[in-house]
Protein backbone atom coordinates (compact mmCIF):
# COMPACT_ATOMS: atom_id res chain seq x y z
CA UNK A 1 0.00 0.00 0.00
CA UNK A 2 2.77 2.41 0.80
CA UNK A 3 4.34 1.55 -2.52
CA UNK A 4 1.24 2.82 -4.24
CA UNK A 5 1.12 5.99 -2.23
CA UNK A 6 4.78 6.81 -2.81
CA UNK A 7 4.37 6.06 -6.50
CA UNK A 8 1.46 8.48 -6.67
CA UNK A 9 3.40 11.14 -4.80
CA UNK A 10 6.39 10.76 -7.02
CA UNK A 11 4.23 11.15 -10.11
CA UNK A 12 2.39 14.17 -8.77
CA UNK A 13 5.41 15.71 -7.11
CA UNK A 14 6.38 17.38 -10.32
CA UNK A 15 3.14 19.31 -10.50
CA UNK A 16 2.57 22.54 -8.58
CA UNK A 17 0.77 22.19 -5.30
CA UNK A 18 -2.75 23.55 -5.75
CA UNK A 19 -6.01 22.64 -4.01
CA UNK A 20 -7.13 21.03 -7.26
CA UNK A 21 -4.07 18.83 -7.27
CA UNK A 22 -4.69 17.77 -3.71
CA UNK A 23 -8.26 16.86 -4.56
CA UNK A 24 -7.02 14.85 -7.51
CA UNK A 25 -4.47 13.09 -5.37
CA UNK A 26 -7.08 12.03 -2.85
CA UNK A 27 -9.44 10.68 -5.47
CA UNK A 28 -6.69 8.87 -7.37
CA UNK A 29 -5.36 7.35 -4.18
CA UNK A 30 -8.85 6.19 -3.29
CA UNK A 31 -9.32 4.53 -6.65
CA UNK A 32 -5.94 2.85 -6.46
CA UNK A 33 -6.60 1.57 -2.95
CA UNK A 34 -9.98 0.15 -3.95
CA UNK A 35 -8.40 -1.61 -6.89
CA UNK A 36 -5.58 -2.90 -4.72
CA UNK A 37 -8.04 -4.23 -2.14
CA UNK A 38 -10.03 -6.11 -4.72
CA UNK A 39 -6.94 -7.63 -6.32
CA UNK A 40 -5.85 -8.88 -2.92
CA UNK A 41 -9.30 -10.39 -2.38
CA UNK A 42 -8.97 -12.14 -5.70
CA UNK A 43 -5.91 -13.83 -4.28
CA UNK A 44 -3.03 -11.83 -5.71
CA UNK A 45 0.03 -11.21 -3.61
CA UNK A 46 0.65 -7.69 -2.33
CA UNK A 47 3.49 -7.13 -4.74
CA UNK A 48 1.53 -8.39 -7.72
CA UNK A 49 -1.46 -6.28 -6.80
CA UNK A 50 0.65 -3.16 -6.33
CA UNK A 51 2.38 -3.83 -9.62
CA UNK A 52 -0.91 -4.15 -11.47
CA UNK A 53 -2.26 -0.98 -9.92
CA UNK A 54 0.83 0.96 -10.89
CA UNK A 55 0.96 -0.47 -14.39
CA UNK A 56 -2.63 0.48 -15.08
CA UNK A 57 -2.31 3.93 -13.54
CA UNK A 58 -1.72 6.07 -16.59
CA UNK A 59 0.46 9.04 -17.34
CA UNK A 60 0.86 12.56 -16.19
CA UNK A 61 -0.11 14.31 -19.39
CA UNK A 62 -3.79 13.54 -19.26
CA UNK A 63 -3.95 14.51 -15.64
CA UNK A 64 -2.13 17.78 -16.07
CA UNK A 65 -4.31 18.70 -18.97
CA UNK A 66 -7.50 18.02 -17.10
CA UNK A 67 -6.26 20.02 -14.14
CA UNK A 68 -5.79 22.98 -16.41
CA UNK A 69 -2.11 23.07 -15.64
CA UNK A 70 -1.15 23.63 -19.22
CA UNK A 71 -2.38 27.19 -18.89
CA UNK A 72 -0.59 27.74 -15.60
CA UNK A 73 2.70 26.66 -17.04
CA UNK A 74 2.41 28.35 -20.36
CA UNK A 75 3.30 26.52 -23.50
CA UNK A 76 5.91 24.32 -21.88
CA UNK A 77 5.86 20.52 -21.94
CA UNK A 78 4.37 19.44 -18.66
CA UNK A 79 5.69 15.90 -18.15
CA UNK A 80 9.27 17.08 -18.61
CA UNK A 81 9.45 19.21 -15.50
CA UNK A 82 6.64 21.59 -14.66
CA UNK A 83 8.67 22.83 -11.77
CA UNK A 84 7.99 24.56 -8.54
CA UNK A 85 6.09 27.79 -8.49
CA UNK A 86 7.77 30.78 -6.90
CA UNK A 87 5.67 33.72 -5.84
CA UNK A 88 6.89 37.30 -5.82
CA UNK A 89 7.16 37.21 -2.06
CA UNK A 90 9.19 34.03 -2.12
CA UNK A 91 11.53 35.49 -4.70
CA UNK A 92 12.09 38.59 -2.58
CA UNK A 93 12.72 36.47 0.46
CA UNK A 94 15.13 34.31 -1.48
CA UNK A 95 17.14 37.30 -2.61
CA UNK A 96 17.23 38.71 0.90
CA UNK A 97 18.39 35.42 2.35
CA UNK A 98 21.10 35.04 -0.21
CA UNK A 99 22.36 38.57 0.18
CA UNK A 100 22.53 38.06 3.92
CA UNK A 101 24.36 34.82 3.36
CA UNK A 102 26.80 36.50 0.99
CA UNK A 103 27.51 39.23 3.54
CA UNK A 104 28.05 36.71 6.29
CA UNK A 105 30.33 34.54 4.21
CA UNK A 106 32.31 37.59 3.16
CA UNK A 107 32.73 38.83 6.69
CA UNK A 108 33.60 35.34 7.85
CA UNK A 109 36.36 34.92 5.32
CA UNK A 110 37.61 38.43 5.93
CA UNK A 111 37.94 37.77 9.65
CA UNK A 112 39.82 34.57 9.02
CA UNK A 113 42.17 36.29 6.64
CA UNK A 114 43.03 39.12 8.99
CA UNK A 115 43.27 36.96 12.07
CA UNK A 116 47.07 36.58 11.90
CA UNK A 117 47.43 40.34 11.70
CA UNK A 118 48.37 40.65 15.34
CA UNK A 119 51.56 38.68 14.79
CA UNK A 120 52.82 41.50 12.64
CA UNK A 121 51.66 44.75 14.13
CA UNK A 122 52.25 43.72 17.71
CA UNK A 123 55.96 44.15 17.08
CA UNK A 124 55.36 47.86 16.73
CA UNK A 125 53.43 48.25 19.91
CA UNK A 126 55.23 48.98 23.14
CA UNK A 127 54.10 45.86 24.94
CA UNK A 128 55.81 43.37 27.15
CA UNK A 129 56.60 39.99 25.67
CA UNK A 130 53.85 38.31 27.56
CA UNK A 131 51.07 40.70 26.59
CA UNK A 132 52.40 40.67 23.06
CA UNK A 133 51.95 36.91 22.88
CA UNK A 134 48.52 37.10 24.47
CA UNK A 135 47.44 39.74 22.04
CA UNK A 136 48.67 37.77 19.06
CA UNK A 137 47.06 34.54 20.11
CA UNK A 138 43.77 35.96 21.22
CA UNK A 139 43.52 38.01 18.06
CA UNK A 140 44.11 34.92 16.01
CA UNK A 141 41.73 32.66 17.83
CA UNK A 142 38.93 35.12 18.41
CA UNK A 143 38.86 36.32 14.86
CA UNK A 144 39.17 32.83 13.39
CA UNK A 145 36.43 31.57 15.65
CA UNK A 146 34.15 34.45 14.77
CA UNK A 147 34.91 34.03 11.12
CA UNK A 148 34.26 30.31 11.26
CA UNK A 149 31.04 30.96 13.11
CA UNK A 150 29.84 33.32 10.42
CA UNK A 151 30.68 30.82 7.72
CA UNK A 152 28.83 28.01 9.43
CA UNK A 153 25.79 30.15 10.04
CA UNK A 154 25.84 31.26 6.44
CA UNK A 155 25.84 27.69 5.22
CA UNK A 156 22.76 26.94 7.34
CA UNK A 157 20.92 29.74 5.65
CA UNK A 158 21.01 28.05 2.31
CA UNK A 159 19.25 24.89 3.52
CA UNK A 160 15.84 26.35 2.72
CA UNK A 161 16.77 27.03 -0.81
CA UNK A 162 18.46 23.77 -1.78
CA UNK A 163 15.68 23.07 -4.24
CA UNK A 164 16.87 25.94 -6.38
CA UNK A 165 19.78 23.85 -7.50
CA UNK A 166 17.72 20.90 -8.67
CA UNK A 167 14.16 21.87 -9.48
CA UNK A 168 12.99 23.75 -12.45
CA UNK A 169 11.06 26.84 -11.44
CA UNK A 170 8.10 28.62 -12.82
CA UNK A 171 7.53 32.22 -11.90
CA UNK A 172 4.31 34.11 -12.25
CA UNK A 173 4.38 37.26 -14.28
CA UNK A 174 4.58 39.63 -11.34
CA UNK A 175 7.34 37.61 -9.70
CA UNK A 176 9.30 37.69 -12.91
CA UNK A 177 8.83 41.42 -13.41
CA UNK A 178 9.83 42.10 -9.83
CA UNK A 179 12.89 39.96 -10.22
CA UNK A 180 13.94 41.67 -13.43
CA UNK A 181 13.48 45.10 -11.86
CA UNK A 182 15.63 44.10 -8.92
CA UNK A 183 18.26 42.71 -11.24
CA UNK A 184 18.46 45.99 -13.15
CA UNK A 185 18.85 47.90 -9.92
CA UNK A 186 21.38 45.61 -8.38
CA UNK A 187 23.41 44.90 -11.45
CA UNK A 188 25.53 48.05 -11.21
CA UNK A 189 25.95 47.74 -7.47
CA UNK A 190 27.14 44.18 -7.86
CA UNK A 191 29.57 45.08 -10.60
CA UNK A 192 30.87 47.92 -8.46
CA UNK A 193 31.47 45.59 -5.53
CA UNK A 194 33.30 43.29 -7.83
CA UNK A 195 35.47 46.08 -9.14
CA UNK A 196 36.29 47.34 -5.68
CA UNK A 197 37.19 43.83 -4.61
CA UNK A 198 39.55 43.31 -7.52
CA UNK A 199 41.10 46.72 -7.07
CA UNK A 200 41.76 46.08 -3.41
CA UNK A 201 43.32 42.74 -4.13
CA UNK A 202 45.58 44.22 -6.72
CA UNK A 203 46.59 47.13 -4.52
CA UNK A 204 47.13 44.93 -1.50
CA UNK A 205 50.85 44.30 -2.06
CA UNK A 206 51.48 48.04 -2.22
CA UNK A 207 51.98 48.55 1.52
CA UNK A 208 54.66 45.90 1.40
CA UNK A 209 56.36 47.30 -1.66
CA UNK A 210 56.39 50.93 -0.66
CA UNK A 211 58.30 51.89 2.42
CA UNK A 212 56.03 52.47 5.35
CA UNK A 213 57.30 54.01 8.57
CA UNK A 214 56.58 50.98 10.66
CA UNK A 215 57.45 47.69 9.04
CA UNK A 216 55.04 45.66 11.10
CA UNK A 217 52.13 47.57 9.70
CA UNK A 218 53.03 46.77 6.14
CA UNK A 219 51.98 43.18 6.27
CA UNK A 220 49.03 43.97 8.48
CA UNK A 221 47.72 46.39 5.93
CA UNK A 222 48.37 43.86 3.25
CA UNK A 223 46.23 41.33 5.06
CA UNK A 224 43.59 43.93 5.73
CA UNK A 225 43.36 44.92 2.11
CA UNK A 226 43.19 41.32 0.99
CA UNK A 227 40.49 40.61 3.56
CA UNK A 228 38.32 43.52 2.52
CA UNK A 229 38.91 42.77 -1.14
CA UNK A 230 37.79 39.19 -0.67
CA UNK A 231 34.71 40.40 1.15
CA UNK A 232 33.61 42.55 -1.74
CA UNK A 233 34.36 39.83 -4.25
CA UNK A 234 32.31 37.26 -2.40
CA UNK A 235 29.47 39.70 -1.99
CA UNK A 236 29.39 40.47 -5.68
CA UNK A 237 29.85 36.90 -6.87
CA UNK A 238 27.27 35.34 -4.58
CA UNK A 239 24.63 37.93 -5.38
CA UNK A 240 25.20 37.61 -9.07
CA UNK A 241 25.04 33.84 -8.79
CA UNK A 242 21.64 33.73 -7.16
CA UNK A 243 20.12 35.92 -9.84
CA UNK A 244 21.65 33.78 -12.55
CA UNK A 245 20.43 30.62 -10.94
CA UNK A 246 16.85 31.74 -10.61
CA UNK A 247 16.83 32.94 -14.16
CA UNK A 248 18.37 29.77 -15.45
CA UNK A 249 16.14 27.41 -13.52
CA UNK A 250 13.06 29.24 -14.73
CA UNK A 251 14.46 29.36 -18.26
CA UNK A 252 13.92 33.08 -18.50
CA UNK A 253 16.28 35.69 -19.80
CA UNK A 254 17.33 38.35 -17.29
CA UNK A 255 16.03 40.82 -19.78
CA UNK A 256 19.33 42.26 -20.83
CA UNK A 257 22.56 40.68 -21.91
CA UNK A 258 24.70 39.17 -19.22
CA UNK A 259 27.65 41.47 -19.27
CA UNK A 260 28.14 40.02 -15.80
CA UNK A 261 29.65 36.65 -16.61
CA UNK A 262 32.02 38.15 -19.08
CA UNK A 263 33.29 40.42 -16.42
CA UNK A 264 33.61 37.68 -13.85
CA UNK A 265 35.75 35.62 -16.17
CA UNK A 266 37.95 38.50 -17.16
CA UNK A 267 38.26 39.69 -13.60
CA UNK A 268 39.49 36.26 -12.64
CA UNK A 269 42.06 36.23 -15.38
CA UNK A 270 43.32 39.51 -14.01
CA UNK A 271 43.77 38.00 -10.59
CA UNK A 272 45.70 35.05 -11.78
CA UNK A 273 48.61 36.52 -13.61
CA UNK A 274 50.53 39.68 -13.31
CA UNK A 275 49.03 41.79 -16.03
CA UNK A 276 51.84 41.53 -18.50
CA UNK A 277 51.42 43.10 -21.84
CA UNK A 278 50.49 40.07 -23.92
CA UNK A 279 47.75 38.94 -21.59
CA UNK A 280 46.52 42.46 -21.37
CA UNK A 281 46.26 42.82 -25.12
CA UNK A 282 44.37 39.61 -25.63
CA UNK A 283 42.20 40.54 -22.72
CA UNK A 284 41.47 43.99 -23.98
CA UNK A 285 40.46 42.78 -27.41
CA UNK A 286 38.33 39.95 -26.02
CA UNK A 287 36.44 42.36 -23.91
CA UNK A 288 35.79 44.49 -26.91
CA UNK A 289 34.24 41.66 -28.83
CA UNK A 290 31.99 40.52 -26.05
CA UNK A 291 31.30 44.12 -25.34
CA UNK A 292 29.05 46.94 -25.86
CA UNK A 293 26.75 48.14 -28.54
CA UNK A 294 28.32 50.47 -31.07
CA UNK A 295 26.21 53.37 -29.92
CA UNK A 296 27.94 53.47 -26.58
CA UNK A 297 31.12 54.92 -28.04
CA UNK A 298 31.81 57.15 -25.08
CA UNK A 299 35.12 58.28 -23.78
CA UNK A 300 35.58 55.34 -21.45
CA UNK A 301 34.86 52.97 -24.27
CA UNK A 302 37.47 54.53 -26.52
CA UNK A 303 40.06 54.43 -23.78
CA UNK A 304 39.20 50.81 -23.07
CA UNK A 305 39.63 49.67 -26.60
CA UNK A 306 43.33 50.46 -26.61
CA UNK A 307 43.92 50.36 -22.93
CA UNK A 308 46.63 47.83 -22.52
CA UNK A 309 48.50 48.86 -25.57
CA UNK A 310 48.61 52.41 -24.22
CA UNK A 311 49.76 51.30 -20.82
CA UNK A 312 52.42 49.13 -22.36
CA UNK A 313 53.69 52.02 -24.42
CA UNK A 314 53.79 54.38 -21.46
CA UNK A 315 55.65 51.76 -19.48
CA UNK A 316 58.32 51.30 -22.11
CA UNK A 317 58.79 54.97 -22.77
CA UNK A 318 58.98 55.91 -19.12
CA UNK A 319 61.37 53.07 -18.36
CA UNK A 320 63.76 53.84 -21.18
CA UNK A 321 63.78 57.50 -20.37
CA UNK A 322 64.24 57.16 -16.65
CA UNK A 323 65.83 53.73 -16.41
CA UNK A 324 63.90 53.31 -13.23
CA UNK A 325 62.76 49.76 -14.10
CA UNK A 326 62.53 48.99 -10.42
CA UNK A 327 59.53 51.22 -10.07
CA UNK A 328 57.96 51.65 -13.48
CA UNK A 329 56.29 48.25 -13.46
CA UNK A 330 53.93 49.73 -10.92
CA UNK A 331 52.08 51.31 -13.79
CA UNK A 332 50.67 47.92 -14.66
CA UNK A 333 49.38 47.45 -11.15
CA UNK A 334 47.70 50.82 -11.15
CA UNK A 335 46.34 50.24 -14.63
CA UNK A 336 44.87 46.91 -13.63
CA UNK A 337 43.23 48.46 -10.60
CA UNK A 338 41.67 51.19 -12.70
CA UNK A 339 40.46 48.78 -15.35
CA UNK A 340 37.25 47.60 -13.71
CA UNK A 341 36.24 51.14 -12.98
CA UNK A 342 36.74 52.09 -16.58
CA UNK A 343 34.60 49.18 -17.54
CA UNK A 344 31.76 50.32 -15.34
CA UNK A 345 31.98 53.72 -16.91
CA UNK A 346 31.89 52.13 -20.32
CA UNK A 347 28.84 50.11 -19.32
CA UNK A 348 27.11 53.27 -18.31
CA UNK A 349 28.00 54.82 -21.62
CA UNK A 350 30.20 57.61 -20.36
CA UNK B 1 -8.18 -13.52 -49.92
CA UNK B 2 -4.82 -15.20 -49.48
CA UNK B 3 -3.01 -11.89 -49.95
CA UNK B 4 -5.34 -10.25 -47.57
CA UNK B 5 -4.44 -12.59 -44.80
CA UNK B 6 -0.69 -12.62 -45.42
CA UNK B 7 1.16 -10.83 -42.63
CA UNK B 8 -2.05 -9.79 -40.97
CA UNK B 9 -1.97 -9.59 -37.22
CA UNK B 10 -5.20 -9.74 -35.29
CA UNK B 11 -5.94 -6.42 -33.63
CA UNK B 12 -5.76 -6.88 -29.89
CA UNK B 13 -6.14 -3.31 -28.76
CA UNK B 14 -8.94 -0.85 -29.02
CA UNK B 15 -8.10 2.28 -30.94
CA UNK B 16 -7.20 4.80 -28.27
CA UNK B 17 -8.11 7.69 -30.54
CA UNK B 18 -11.68 6.57 -30.81
CA UNK B 19 -12.13 5.37 -27.29
CA UNK B 20 -10.86 8.70 -26.00
CA UNK B 21 -13.91 10.37 -27.46
CA UNK B 22 -16.23 7.94 -25.73
CA UNK B 23 -14.84 7.60 -22.22
CA UNK B 24 -17.44 10.10 -21.06
CA UNK B 25 -20.18 8.16 -22.77
CA UNK B 26 -19.22 4.92 -21.05
CA UNK B 27 -19.08 6.55 -17.64
CA UNK B 28 -22.40 8.29 -18.11
CA UNK B 29 -24.02 5.04 -19.20
CA UNK B 30 -22.99 3.47 -15.93
CA UNK B 31 -24.04 6.48 -13.89
CA UNK B 32 -27.50 6.47 -15.49
CA UNK B 33 -27.94 2.98 -14.12
CA UNK B 34 -27.00 4.13 -10.62
CA UNK B 35 -24.73 6.64 -8.87
CA UNK B 36 -21.33 5.14 -8.22
CA UNK B 37 -17.71 5.82 -7.26
CA UNK B 38 -14.33 5.76 -8.95
CA UNK B 39 -13.13 2.21 -8.78
CA UNK B 40 -16.56 0.69 -9.24
CA UNK B 41 -16.90 2.52 -12.56
CA UNK B 42 -13.44 1.38 -13.63
CA UNK B 43 -14.31 -2.21 -12.79
CA UNK B 44 -17.64 -2.12 -14.58
CA UNK B 45 -16.03 -0.66 -17.70
CA UNK B 46 -13.60 -3.54 -17.78
CA UNK B 47 -16.28 -6.12 -17.19
CA UNK B 48 -18.81 -4.71 -19.65
CA UNK B 49 -16.16 -4.47 -22.35
CA UNK B 50 -15.30 -8.11 -21.81
CA UNK B 51 -11.82 -7.22 -20.65
CA UNK B 52 -11.04 -5.55 -23.97
CA UNK B 53 -10.80 -2.07 -22.49
CA UNK B 54 -9.13 -1.30 -19.20
CA UNK B 55 -9.47 2.36 -18.36
CA UNK B 56 -6.53 4.04 -16.62
CA UNK B 57 -6.94 5.82 -13.31
CA UNK B 58 -5.66 9.10 -14.71
CA UNK B 59 -8.02 8.87 -17.66
CA UNK B 60 -10.92 8.11 -15.37
CA UNK B 61 -10.16 10.93 -13.00
CA UNK B 62 -9.63 13.38 -15.85
CA UNK B 63 -13.03 12.40 -17.21
CA UNK B 64 -14.73 12.87 -13.84
CA UNK B 65 -13.05 16.23 -13.41
CA UNK B 66 -14.00 17.44 -16.86
CA UNK B 67 -17.57 16.27 -16.70
CA UNK B 68 -18.06 17.82 -13.30
CA UNK B 69 -16.74 21.13 -14.60
CA UNK B 70 -19.13 20.89 -17.55
CA UNK B 71 -22.01 20.10 -15.23
CA UNK B 72 -22.71 16.61 -16.55
CA UNK B 73 -22.15 14.91 -13.19
CA UNK B 74 -22.12 15.88 -9.55
CA UNK B 75 -19.88 14.57 -6.82
CA UNK B 76 -20.96 14.03 -3.26
CA UNK B 77 -19.19 12.54 -0.26
CA UNK B 78 -20.06 9.08 0.89
CA UNK B 79 -18.57 6.28 2.91
CA UNK B 80 -16.99 2.99 1.93
CA UNK B 81 -17.74 -0.33 3.63
CA UNK B 82 -14.71 0.08 5.84
CA UNK B 83 -15.87 3.54 6.82
CA UNK B 84 -13.35 5.46 4.79
CA UNK B 85 -14.47 8.61 3.01
CA UNK B 86 -15.22 8.15 -0.64
CA UNK B 87 -16.41 10.43 -3.42
CA UNK B 88 -19.56 9.34 -5.21
CA UNK B 89 -20.82 10.66 -8.53
CA UNK B 90 -24.30 10.98 -9.98
CA UNK B 91 -25.47 12.11 -13.36
CA UNK B 92 -27.33 15.40 -13.93
CA UNK B 93 -30.02 16.33 -16.39
CA UNK B 94 -27.45 18.05 -18.53
CA UNK B 95 -25.37 14.89 -18.38
CA UNK B 96 -28.26 12.79 -19.59
CA UNK B 97 -28.82 15.08 -22.56
CA UNK B 98 -25.12 14.95 -23.38
CA UNK B 99 -25.17 11.15 -23.13
CA UNK B 100 -27.95 10.82 -25.67
CA UNK B 101 -26.16 13.22 -27.98
CA UNK B 102 -23.09 11.03 -27.83
CA UNK B 103 -25.21 7.94 -28.57
CA UNK B 104 -26.51 9.65 -31.69
CA UNK B 105 -23.01 10.65 -32.66
CA UNK B 106 -21.78 7.09 -32.34
CA UNK B 107 -24.65 5.78 -34.42
CA UNK B 108 -23.75 8.23 -37.17
CA UNK B 109 -20.04 7.39 -36.97
CA UNK B 110 -20.81 3.69 -37.15
CA UNK B 111 -23.05 4.13 -40.16
CA UNK B 112 -20.41 6.15 -42.03
CA UNK B 113 -17.57 3.79 -41.28
CA UNK B 114 -19.60 0.70 -42.14
CA UNK B 115 -19.58 1.82 -45.75
CA UNK B 116 -15.79 1.66 -45.69
CA UNK B 117 -15.06 -1.42 -43.65
CA UNK B 118 -15.64 -5.11 -44.19
CA UNK B 119 -16.15 -7.99 -41.86
CA UNK B 120 -12.83 -9.78 -41.67
CA UNK B 121 -13.29 -13.50 -41.12
CA UNK B 122 -11.75 -14.61 -37.83
CA UNK B 123 -8.81 -17.03 -37.60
Amino acid sequence: MEIIESYLDSMLGKLPDTPELRKARNELLQMMEDKFGELIEEGKSENEAAGTVIAEFGNLEELAESLGLRELLGKREIPKNPGRVLSLEETERCLRDFTLRAVLTGIGLMLIIISPMAFFFSDELPLSDFSEDTLEMSFLFVLSALGGGFLIYASFLKKDWEFLKTDALSLGKDALDGLRARWEKDKTAITLCHAVGIALLILSPLPVVTELPREGFEISFFLLLVGIGVFFLILAAARRKIYKRIFRQSSCAPGEGSGGTGEAKSALSLEQGSPDRREGEAYGSRRDESGHSPEQAGMARTVLSCYWQTIGCIYLCWSFLSFDWGRTWLIFVVGAALFPFLRIMADRGI
Amino acid sequence: MGLWRCGRESVKNISSDIIRGYNDTMILFLLIREPSYGYAISKQIRELSGGKYIIKETTLYSAFNRMEKNGYIESYPGAAENGKKRTYYRITGKGRAYYFEKCEEWKLTKEVLESFTVDVPAG
